[in-house]
Order: structure tokens, then C-alpha cells, then sequence
């Protein structure tokens, strides 16, 4: 029965395995068929784990890949001097105005300067715990800068 | 003769000195004022139907109590509430039972010193786990997740005759791969403080095991080298894996299960996939 379930696998690996492998697909079916049943909670995760530089670097990464599709507004109907005019007409304080162009231009810098974070990992480089955090400040720091280039620089 | 009387007629700095003076600080510990802690700990009890869980706070006197929160987890049961309930066995981190989530992050309640502050410390079940009671959750996908990696040595050409009649050797640097990922006791610190196996581990397989697989592809002994990667090619066994790091932050045994994945990662992308395909359907049949 689990051997015949298994041949939809991926691989033949998984079905050609010994008895053990097939077995351990058997046990986590059951696992799972189980614990619903019985109806147990799950225990508390998001809400309770620690906010840490690992993980929220990558949450981060992830936000930023979203909102860095920003710089997609070029493809919007009319031109950008349309756009710099009615801005401009707003006349918002200076410093709205920057926290904007910030909102605009962090996204882009940081998920371009920890995309290389990501690169180096990708040849197993920069895994080490006190690298992983150096790298990590790096990262931020450098992204703030070009951001501030991006805002007042240009 | 009291102990105090006794410093008096002994050289200072002598090693009975010393060893009188720590008998004293001991004896006087004992008569300090009580230095309460708080424990938040997270509670859940099958037997009762509908029962939700609940944070419940309990108190120790850490002059009464040994140095980690293990000792606090049986000082709680063992005085105040007996059906507090927990996994323990060596208490010295190398079993892996007691894993826990507290303070906010996974590890070895054994191995964790109680920080000696006024706030409460929070325990929790590892995260993301379904819970049997209090601290204990069901780690059977775990378990299956590790036995389904075969984590043991396979040779090719040898049959059972052939089992014991000559060790298989191994070169110095050979054996020193194996460094940093034996070590490994299946706590499961590292799986259960990764978001990704949160939301995934039904079917990607979490850092723990990913490492002890790496472990034996690795190992100069074996002989699957390429039908052990070739099982990790689906976009979830091992691609779940997006380098978030927290399992090498929380290890409490110091290992870096995000590095031997990435060195896996490196591994799929630098093998022949079609030629190990060919050798798994070859044995299949």
C-alpha cells in the first residue's frame, strides 16, 4: 500500500528506498492523521519567537522585494514630469517629502545590497555566526547610505 | 570548633582558608532573604475536555534552586505543582529532551542559566509543534523526517556475509568533514525556530536533518553520495531552506546547520542530477 502511494513521488528514489524509508512516509501520514484527530493545539511561534537580526534581515529582504517593484512606476500611463507636477502641487513639508523619497529608494538599496548577502551564501561563504552578523550590520548600513545618496544626492 | 573561630587560626589564602570561607558563604546563603523568580510556563492538559492552553506563573526562590531552568522545571514539580509536565533525562546536553522555547528562544532547558533579574521568564513547547501536554510536543514527523534520509552508511557490492569482516578507514581529513555535523544530539532547537519549517514541515525537512543528510553525503564511506542528493530534488526537501539563519543563532550546541545546507545547495548545483537519476531508476529495477 505505501509502496504504491509512494510511486507518485518526485523520484524513484523515494520508492526504491528499504523498508525503513518507506516506513518513515507511513509514520509522518500517521503523524499528521493523528494529531488532527486528537485535535491537539499547535504551540505558539510567531507570536512568542524573539525578533532577531537573522530573521529579520530575511523578513526585511522580503518586504523590500515587494515594494522595491516600485520602480516599476515608469510603466504608469502618462509621463513623470506629470507625476514631479503634481507632487510638487501638493506642497507637502520638506520633510514628508523625504521620508517619501526614503520609502522609495531603502526597498531598492536594501534588497540590492542583501542580494549579494544572498549571492555569497549561494558559494557557502559568509555562514559563520559572527560573519552572519557582521555581514548583516554591513548590509544595513550600507543600504541606508545608498539610500541617502539616492535622496539627497541626486 | 565553630568555623568562624577556625579562619582565625589559619594562614590566609591557604587551601583550607578558602575551602572555610566558601563553607561560610554557603551556610550564610542559606539564611539570605529569598531571591523569588518568576516563571511563565505554557500549560495544556489533554484529559481535560476542551481545555484550552494557558500561561501559568509560578515562583522560586533561587537560593533554593540549582543554576538553570531545569532545575526550576523540577523544583516546580517536584514542591509546588506535580502535574507539571516536561521531557528531561541527562541534564547536561547530551540527549537533547529538554528543548524548550524560553525566553523567546530555543534550547536546552539544561544548558540554560536562569538570568537572575525581576522579569518573568516565559517557557514555551518548541514552536510550531502539536503539543501532547504542557511541555511536550509529538516529535514523531520529526523522527520520521530523520529516518527517511537513511542516516547510515551504505556501501555498494556487499552483501550480508560481508558486514564486519574488514573496517571501512577513513583519511585525517577525511574524518575531519565529519566535524561539526556528529555532533548533532536531534534536539530539534534548530527545525523549530525556522519559519519555514513552521509553515512547511510536512514536506521540506527542516535544518536538523538536513545537516545529518549533508553528514552522509560527505562521508568518504558511503556510496550514494549522488542517490542521496537526488532525493532532494523536489522544490521542498531542501529549497524551503531561504537562508533566514536562525537555526545556526539557536543550536545550543554551537553547530551551523545553515552552512551545511548551503554546502548541500552547492553539492545539487555542482553534480551530475541526470547521471544519479539513471543509478536510482538502474537499482530500481
Amino acid at each position: 500500500m505505501a509502496a504504491a502511494a509512494l510511486n507518485n513521488n518526485v523520484f524513484m528514489v523515494k520508492s526504491a528506498g528499504p523498508m525503513s524509508t518507506i516506513q518513515a512516509y507511513q509514520q509522518m501520514e500517521d503523524f499528521w492523521k493523528k494529531n488532527r484527530q486528537l485535535n491537539r493545539p499547535l504551540s505558539p511561534h510567531l507570536s512568542i519567537y524573539k525578533p532577531q537580526l537573522t530573521s529579520m534581515l530575511s523578513l526585511c529582504h522580503r518586504v523590500t522585494a515587494v515594494s522595491a517593484g516600485s520602480i516599476f512606476m515608469f510603466l504608469a500611463p502618462h509621463n513623470f514630469e506629470h507625476y514631479l507636477n503634481v507632487i510638487q502641487g501638493l506642497e507637502m513639508a520638506p520633510a514628508i517629502i523625504i521620508a517619501l523619497k526614503y520609502v522609495l529608494a531603502f526597498p531598492v538599496s536594501y534588497h540590492y545590497v542583501n542580494g549579494i548577502r544572498h549571492l555569497a551564501w549561494d558559494w557557502s561563504w559568509g555562514f559563520g555566526l559572527e560573519r552572519l552578523y557582521k555581514t548583516g550590520y554591513f548590509a544595513l548600513t550600507l543600504a541606508l547610505i545608498v539610500a541617502s545618496t539616492l535622496v539627497f544626492g541626486l | 570548633m565553630p568555623a568562624r573561630d577556625l579562619v582565625k587560626l589559619l594562614q590566609p589564602k591557604s587551601a583550607l582558608m578558602q575551602l572555610v570561607q566558601a563553607r561560610c558563604a554557603q551556610t550564610a546563603a542559606a539564611t539570605q532573604p529569598a531571591r523569588m523568580k518568576k516563571f511563565s510556563i505554557y500549560r495544556f492538559d489533554p484529559d481535560k475536555p476542551g481545555d484550552k492552553p494557558r500561561q501559568q506563573t509560578y515562583e522560586v526562590d533561587l537560593n533554593q534552586c540549582g543554576p538553570m531552568v531545569l532545575d526550576a522545571l523540577i523544583k516546580i514539580k517536584d514542591t509546588v505543582d506535580p502535574t507539571l509536565t516536561f521531557r528531561r533525562s541527562c541534564r547536561e546536553g547530551i540527549c537533547g529532551s529538554c528543548s524548550m522555547n524560553i525566553g523567546g528562544e530555543n534550547t536546552l532547558a539544561c544548558l540554560c542559566k536562569i538570568n537572575d533579574n525581576s522579569s518573568t521568564l516565559k517557557v514555551y513547547p518548541l514552536p510550531h509543534m502539536y503539543v501532547i501536554k504542557d511541555l511536550v510536543p509529538d516529535m514523531a514527523n520529526f523522527y520520521a523526517q530523520y529516518e527517511s534520509i537513511e542516516p547510515y552508511l551504505k556501501k555498494k557490492g556487499i552483501t550480508e556475509e560481508d558486514i564486519g569482516k574488514e573496517s571501512y578507514l577513513q583519511s585525517v581529513p577525511d574524518r575531519a568533514k565529519l566535524d561539526g555535523l556528529y555532533e548533532c544530539i536531534l534536539c530539534a532547537c534548530c527545525s523549530t525556530s525556522c519559519p519555514s519549517y513552521w509553515w512547511n514541515s510536512d514536506k521540506y525537512l527542516g535544518p536538523a536533518v538536513l545537516m545529518q543528510a549533508y553528514r552522509w553525503m560527505v562521508d568518504s564511506r558511503d556510496d550514494y553520495t549522488d542517490e542521496r542528493l537526488a532525493m532532494m530534488e523536489d522544490s521542498y526537501s531542501v529549497y524551503r531552506c531561504h537562508t533566514i539563519m536562525n537555526c545556526t543563532k539557536t543550536c545550543p550546541k554551537g553547530l551551523n546547520p545553515g552552512l551545511a545546507i548551503g554546502e548541500m545547495k552547492k553539492l545539487m548545483a555542482l553534480y551530475d542530477a541526470n547521471k544519479a537519476k539513471a543509478k536510482v531508476n538502474a537499482e530500481a529495477h
